[in-house]
Formats: structure tokens, C-alpha cells, sequence
């Protein structure tokens, strides 16, 4: 809650905080480091519920299960607001793994307030809306179902204060305003849009019993009204799958903005993922440019299985083929989903790489990286891309290569297009370069010819740049030897990450202990861990010819850090166990 | 009040006739009905996770039956289906007792990071945990970072445990028809809970006063 009493203080709001760990169980990551504290100042208005009693009352008991994939052991994250008189007025949830950010808490109570507002303005027109409005506040189980038919009345009232009260009164009865189902649809064309919108929730709230307001209600989709729009997203989820039906069928709708809306619309419904697919194949040859894109981009959140998808191969081929440069990218973008069956699309990739959109070309790029080893034939493409006039197709062009990696009768002309491409002008493009080498060096192969050009990458002015070329030259192995002068130059540079990766790259290439010693002894005194360590364990490598490094390590072993003091110990024992003995080392 | 010197011993052999079953539940020495009901409940997760609301009336109901639940469940933690491993290893830290440490011991090795977590958890139940070459490894190595992790370095540095007894009588008393009963427009369900410090925190207690939001969250509070 962190500063925001106040914020809680003036609207008269408790808030109240459930966990679903132990309380013993918190413990968090002190910044970036590994070292762990125990939280131990955890206010009041946190309270736990590990045995799940509670969060199974409300429906939201992911925690009664440890979810191996989220790595997490927690409550499903929704919050429940409860008015002053006890009364369940708001559930929201992120819907996915993710807490609700508390600032998002502060317009819903404003909103929730507002609602009130409108609903006690009904208490004036006469003795039966004041009795409807009491139930309403303070409902009295079954009872509170008596209240619809003076709400009903209201939604058709000429006064749109009134029907904005009743909307709102009908959105208060949750599930209980079912029989206004009817009503509330045909409110869903009055001319005001608060009336519209509180309608469109009331229906979202009754569920799957306002499956008769879906056609209705889809083309809120498309309202003038952008918080319409919204909620109509969130009611129609909230009818459930019979919405997602209505939405299927709203494909086919006359107007093309309803078409696009509901093509966006359709992966939320995850019971109808799989027979979305050809229906989103279909909207992908719309005539509407704007349907096309909505189809492709939708279609490749659809969660479905494999057999599912291969279907989609040539319609996505087509689709790399369509006019609007958006709806390319869109296709190229959608690549990545076909899983294995992408290979299939290679060919058409290749092409692509020539589209006349810089939009285009890199995701196409991107896709072919996605595929890897399979895309190998693209090389020759690729290697043409790296000279494509826009930046980020080159860098796209350059880590495909890293990502499909050396093949046979390419080897060369990879190696000598990405060491050029580490002269690039721009720097993205260098570091992508740099980042391919590091994946495809291998001791022994046609990357050898990238030494040289990685040492003067070394002097690259970017950090970024540097480290990579050093992890790229440590890559290398032992075929790296001539670069042992510029990386033990480098073994003092200011920047963490390159000393990291010029410690690590030395003690892969190997250089001999009467020159490396020294620096690695330096090391051990470096500010940064991953150093310290990188460098104890290089000297354990050397075993006993790194002599004169004990002193200096017996000294590590009182490292702050738990790992740095490890791997000193491990380097101890192999260069000298005598004196890891005598340092209380078993 | 006069008793014969036979009728004592008549009465002390009744008791002892009682005392022995109960003794038997201590020692969690299962009835050939107990062990039917847990393998029964068991059986619910061998074609995987069931759902939230049949795991949470499982646990209540190995909450009633309590300790002599404990063989079958650990013979459940070797079951070829891994949620059958989970749900044994989690019903565990409500109902095991020294005899099931072994097979916990053995679990920390499981592929399933939920079987580790829960047999973690269970382990500790009765005292702090050895700082073995297997817990250390864990704590330093297992792929589930936040949460074994956290679960091992708990184990291994707090002192602080849950009652076993009293987190099997929260569960024995849920009423399963509450569960998901939470309603907008309705009054909401009321609960009991405690913070950090042991303080109880009644939803009721707000009734009249405020407005509250109510909070389930992931990490960030």
C-alpha cells in the first residue's frame, strides 16, 4: 500500500491484503544479487490464508495447488469490493497472472461511488422506485428479485437520469436481474452512452443467462462510446461461450469494423479456440484490409492443438502475398505458431525477404530465426538482408543467422557476412553480429576465420559490443590464442558485463598460467561477483600452476559472496591442498 | 460410590478396548476402511489435476481422517502420475508424522517441482531440517527459484512452523457449500483471518464502518 493511505483514508476504505503463502515463506530477492532476506516487516493489513479456506470461498483457489509452469503457489489475483454494508459490489481480475496494480483499485471505487450516485437519484421519483433503490442497497436474499419490476420501468423512463439509476440498480443485482435480460437488451440502443454502458455490464453479470442479448450486444464492438466498447469485451466474456458463438458469427457481419472487432475478440474465448481457427482462416481473406489484420494477428493466440494449426500453412502463404503491407507483417508474425509445420513456409520466407516493406522483411527475418536449423536454406537470403538499407532489418537478418547456425556449404560465406556486418554502422546490428558469433563458434570450424575481426571488435566503442566479441572469442576456445593479449588488456575495463565476459573468455581460450595468473589474481579483487568467481574458478583450471594465486585466494575465502567463496574453495583444493587444509577447508 | 475388585478390572479392559483404536490412529496403524477411502481419494489425480474444488474437498476429507491416512499417501508418492505425487506429498504436511520422513526424503528428488515443494513442507512439519548435502543442493540449484527455493531456505533457517493438529482442524471444519460463493449484489462471505504478527482480522468487523477491498494477490502486497 506504500503512500497510498491517504488515497484509501479519504474514500473511508479498509484495504485488506490476502496471501497465500506461510508467513514464513517470504523471502525475496534483495535486489539483483542472490542474497535473500527474510521479510519480517509485513503491515497488518496483510493477512494469510494458507490452507486456501478462504480463497475457496471466494472462488479464486489456484493456491490449493503449487502450478509448476507459473513457478508459483498463490491465490488466482482478483480483488472484491465490499461495501459498507457488507455487500458484494466488484470482483475484478487480471484474468491472467498478474496482480491488479493497486492504483488501478482507486477509479473502480470512484466508479462503484459513482453508480451509487445514479441509483439513489431514483429514490425521488416515488414510493415504488425508493423501495426498489432500498432492496437494492441492502438485499434481503430472494426478496431483492422484487425490485426488477420498477427498475424495468425506469430503463424506458424519458428522463435519462433515470434510466442511467435503473441500468445501474439492475448492474448492482448481479446474477438476480436475469428477468430484465430483455429490457436491458433493448436499453443497449438508448442514445445515452452511461445508460448503454451500464447496461452492456448488467448483462456481462448475469452470465450465461443473457445469451439472448449476444447479437445485440456484439455490436458494442464497435460503439462510439470507447468505455462501452470495453465492457461490451468484458460482457460478452462474461456470457461465456455462447458469446464466443455470436462473435464467430459476427465474422460475417455486413459491417467490416464489427468483422475486425470480433476477429480481435475471438481469442479470449478459450473454450472455442480450436473451431475459431478456420473461422479466423476465412476473416484472413476478407475483403477489408483492417478484418485481414485483425484475423492473422488473432489467429496466432489461439492456444490449439498441432493438428489444428497445419491447416493454416497455405492460407498464411497466401497471406505474406496480400496487398497491405500490415497485413504481411501480420502473416510473417503468425509463422512462429504453425510450430513445426513453419518449415513449410521457408520458401515463401525467403521471398518475403525482398518485400518492398522494411515492416515486412523483418519479421520475416524474425520468423526465419524462429524456425532455426530448419531454415537453412534462407541463408543465402539472409546474408543478402544484411545489407538491407534499414537498421532493424539487419539486425532482425543477423540473428537469424545466429539462430539457424552454421550449415555445411554456407559456413563461409555466414562467417565472412556476419564478420562484416560487425563494422556495421549501427550498433544494434553490431551486437546482433557479435551475439551470432557467440552462438555459432565453435573450435575447429569455419568461425576460426572470425578471430581477427572479433579482436578489433574489442575496441568496438559500445560495451555491448565488446562483451559479446569476448564471449565470441571464448566461444572460439583454444582457435582464439591470438586474441589473449587484447582480452588480458581488457581484463581492467570499466564496464562490468565486458570484464565478465573477458574473465570467462579467458579461461575458455587458455592462455598459459605465467601470463593469465597474474590477471586472474587481480581479478579476485574485482567489484563485481560474477568476476571474483569467474576468475577463482579460471585458476582452479590451472591447477598447480597457479601457485602463486594461493595467498590471494585464501584471502577470497572470506568473499562476501557465498558463490565467490565456493568456487575459491573448489580452485583452492586442486592448486593446492595442503594449503586448503590449512585454511580449514575439509 | 463401591466398586467390586471385579468390576474395576472389567471397566479398566473397556477402556483399554477403547484406548487401542485410538492409540492405533496415533501410531497412524489405518483400517482396511481408511485405507479404501484414501486410495479412493488418491485415484481422483491419476489423469491429472482434478480441479481446485475436488482437491480442496480431498484435504478436507484426509484432514478428518487425519494421521492414519499417512501410509497410503506415502505409498501414493511413488504413484507413476505426478499428480497423484503432488497431491500425496500435499496432503502430507496435514497428516504425516516422523514415519512418512524417509519417503519425503526420497520425494526432494522428484522431477515434479510441487512434489518437492510439499514434501518440503511436510519434512519440516515435525522440526528443522538437516542442512544435508541433498538440501543444500536444493537450495542452491533447484530450477524453481522462488518458490523451493524459498521453501528449503525456510526449512533449513526458521524455527517457525504451522501446528500440524490445528491446520488439519481448519480443514476438518470448512464447509465445502461455501465454496465459491461469493456473489456481486449479495452479502459477502465472512471470514477469519490472521496477520503476520498473529492478529485476527474479521471481515464482519468492518460492517458499518468501511468499505473494504479484499486483495488476493500473487507476490506484491
Amino acid at each position: 500500500m506504500r503512500g497510498r493511505e491517504k488515497e484509501y483514508d479519504r474514500r473511508s476504505v479498509q484495504p485488506l491484503v490476502v496471501m497465500a503463502q506461510q508467513p514464513f515463506q517470504l523471502k525475496r530477492p534483495k535486489e539483483c544479487d542472490k542474497e535473500w532476506s527474510w521479510v519480517e516487516d509485513i503491515p497488518p493489513h496483510v493477512v494469510f490464508d494458507p490452507l486456501s479456506t478462504v480463497s475457496a470461498t471466494y472462488g479464486v483457489a489456484y493456491q490449493t495447488k503449487f502450478r509448476d509452469n507459473e513457478n508459483v503457489w498463490s491465490s488466482r489475483p482478483t480483488i472484491f469490493v465490499i461495501d459498507q454494508s457488507g455487500v458484494l459490489r466488484h470482483v475484478a481480475s487480471t484474468g491472467r497472472n498478474q496482480d491488479i496494480r493497486e492504483e488501478g483499485i482507486f477509479p473502480i471505487l470512484d466508479e462503484l461511488d459513482a453508480q451509487r450516485k445514479s441509483i439513489t437519484a431514483l429514490e425521488g421519483k416515488d414510493a415504488e422506485r425508493r423501495e426498489a433503490v432500498g432492496l437494492v442497497l441492502a438485499p434481503r436474499g430472494p426478496r431483492t428479485g422484487e425490485a426488477i419490476p420498477a427498475l424495468v420501468k425506469s430503463l424506458t423512463d424519458e428522463d435519462t437520469r433515470l434510466r442511467s439509476g435503473a441500468a445501474a440498480a439492475l448492474l448492482w443485482l448481479g446474477s438476480r436481474a436475469e428477468e430484465a435480460v430483455p429490457a436491458l437488451t433493448v436499453a443497449l440502443e438508448d442514445n445515452d452512452a452511461r445508460v448503454r454502458r451500464f447496461a452492456t455490464m448488467a448483462l456481462g453479470r448475469v452470465g450465461a443467462s443473457a445469451k439472448t442479448a449476444v447479437p445485440r450486444l456484439v455490436r458494442g464492438l464497435t460503439d462510439e462510446d470507447q468505455r462501452v466498447r470495453m465492457e461490451t469485451l468484458a460482457a460478452l466474456e462474461g456470457i461465456g461461450p455462447d458469446a464466443g458463438a455470436g462473435l464467430q458469427q459476427a465474422l460475417k457481419d455486413k459491417d467490416a469494423r464489427i468483422r475486425a472487432a470480433a476477429a480481435q475478440a475471438l481469442p479470449r474465448f478459450r473454450g472455442q479456440v480450436e473451431s475459431s481457427v478456420p473461422v479466423l482462416m476465412e476473416g484472413m481473406k476478407d475483403a477489408d484490409a483492417g478484418v485481414r489484420l485483425a484475423a492473422a494477428n488473432a489467429l496466432r493466440q489461439l492456444p490449439v492443438r498441432q493438428e489444428t494449426r497445419k491447416p493454416a500453412v497455405p492460407v498464411i502463404i497466401a497471406t505474406l502475398e496480400d496487398k497491405d503491407a500490415r497485413v504481411r507483417a501480420a502473416a510473417a508474425n503468425a509463422v512462429h505458431w504453425l510450430g513445426p509445420d513453419a518449415r513449410e513456409v521457408v520458401p515463401s520466407l525467403i521471398e518475403a525477404l525482398r518485400d518492398q516493406a522494411a515492416e515486412v522483411r523483418s519479421p520475416v527475418a524474425n520468423a526465419l530465426a524462429d524456425i532455426g536449423k530448419e531454415a537453412g536454406s534462407a541463408i543465402p537470403a539472409l546474408i543478402e538482408t544484411l545489407g538491407d538499407k534499414e537498421v532493424y532489418v539487419r539486425a532482425s537478418a543477423a540473428w537469424a543467422l545466429g539462430l539457424i547456425g552454421l550449415v555445411g556449404e554456407h559456413s563461409k560465406a555466414e562467417i565472412r557476412a556476419l564478420v562484416t556486418a560487425l563494422k556495421d554502422p549501427d550498433v544494434q546490428v553490431r551486437r546482433a553480429s557479435a551475439s551470432s558469433l557467440t552462438r555459432i563458434g565453435r573450435p575447429g570450424t569455419d568461425a576460426m576465420a572470425a578471430v581477427q575481426p572479433l579482436i578489433e571488435a574489442m575496441k568496438d566503442h559500445d560495451g555491448g559490443v565488446r562483451a559479446l566479441a569476448a564471449s565470441a572469442l571464448g566461444a572460439l576456445g583454444s582457435d582464439a590464442k591470438p586474441a589473449i593479449p587484447v582480452l588480458l588488456g581488457a581484463v581492467k575495463e570499466g564496464d562490468d558485463n565486458v570484464r565478465r565476459a573477458v574473465i570467462k573468455a579467458l579461461a575458455a581460450v587458455g592462455p598459459d598460467a605465467e601470463v593469465a595468473v597474474p590477471a586472474f589474481i587481480e581479478a579476485l579483487k574485482d567489484r563485481h561477483h560474477d568476476v571474483r568467481r569467474s576468475a577463482a574458478k579460471a585458476l582452479g583450471q590451472f591447477g598447480t600452476a597457479a601457485k602463486n594465486a594461493v595467498p590471494a585466494l585464501v584471502e577470497a575465502l572470506k568473499d562476501e559472496n557465498g558463490e565467490v567463496r565456493q568456487e575459491t574453495a573448489l580452485a583452492l583444493k586442486k592448486i593446492d591442498p595442503e594449503a586448503a587444509k590449512k585454511a580449514g577447508l575439509k | 460410590m463401591f466398586l467390586s475388585p471385579g468390576r474395576t478390572i472389567s471397566t479398566l479392559s473397556l477402556l483399554l478396548l477403547f484406548a487401542a483404536p485410538l492409540s492405533a490412529q496415533d501410531k497412524s496403524v489405518s483400517t482396511a476402511d481408511t485405507r479404501k477411502s484414501v486410495r479412493a481419494i488418491l485415484a481422483k489425480f491419476d489423469k491429472g489435476d482434478p480441479g481446485w474444488k475436488v482437491r480442496m474437498g480431498s484435504l478436507v476429507s484426509l484432514a478428518k481422517i487425519g494421521p492414519a491416512a499417512g501410509p497410503i499417501l506415502v505409498e501414493g508418492l511413488k504413484h507413476e502420475s505426478p499428480e497423484t505425487r503432488e497431491f500425496a506429498a500435499q496432503a502430507l504436511v496435514l497428516v504425516s508424522d516422523s514415519s512418512a520422513q524417509p519417503a519425503l526424503e526420497q520425494a526432494l528428488a522428484d522431477p515434479k517441482p510441487g512434489v518437492r515443494l510439499y514434501a518440503i513442507l511436510a519434512l519440516r512439519m515435525h522440526g528443522p531440517l538437516q542442512r544435508t548435502e541433498e538440501h543444500e543442493r536444493i537450495l542452491k540449484e533447484d530450477p524453481a527459484f522462488f518458490a523451493v527455493r524459498t521453501m528449503m531456505a525456510a526449512a533449513l533457517e526458521r524455527a517457525d512452523r504451522p501446528n500440524q493438529a490445528e491446520m488439519r482442524k481448519t480443514l476438518a471444519s470448512y464447509d465445502l457449500s461455501t465454496m465459491d460463493s461469493a456473489r456481486i449484489g449479495e452479502l459477502a462471505p465472512d471470514f477469519t483471518l490472521t496477520d503476520f504478527t498473529g492478529r485476527a482480522h474479521r471481515l464482519s468487523e468492518f460492517r458499518g464502518k468501511k468499505t473494504v477491498v479484499l486483495r488476493f494477490i500473487l507476490f506484491d502486497y
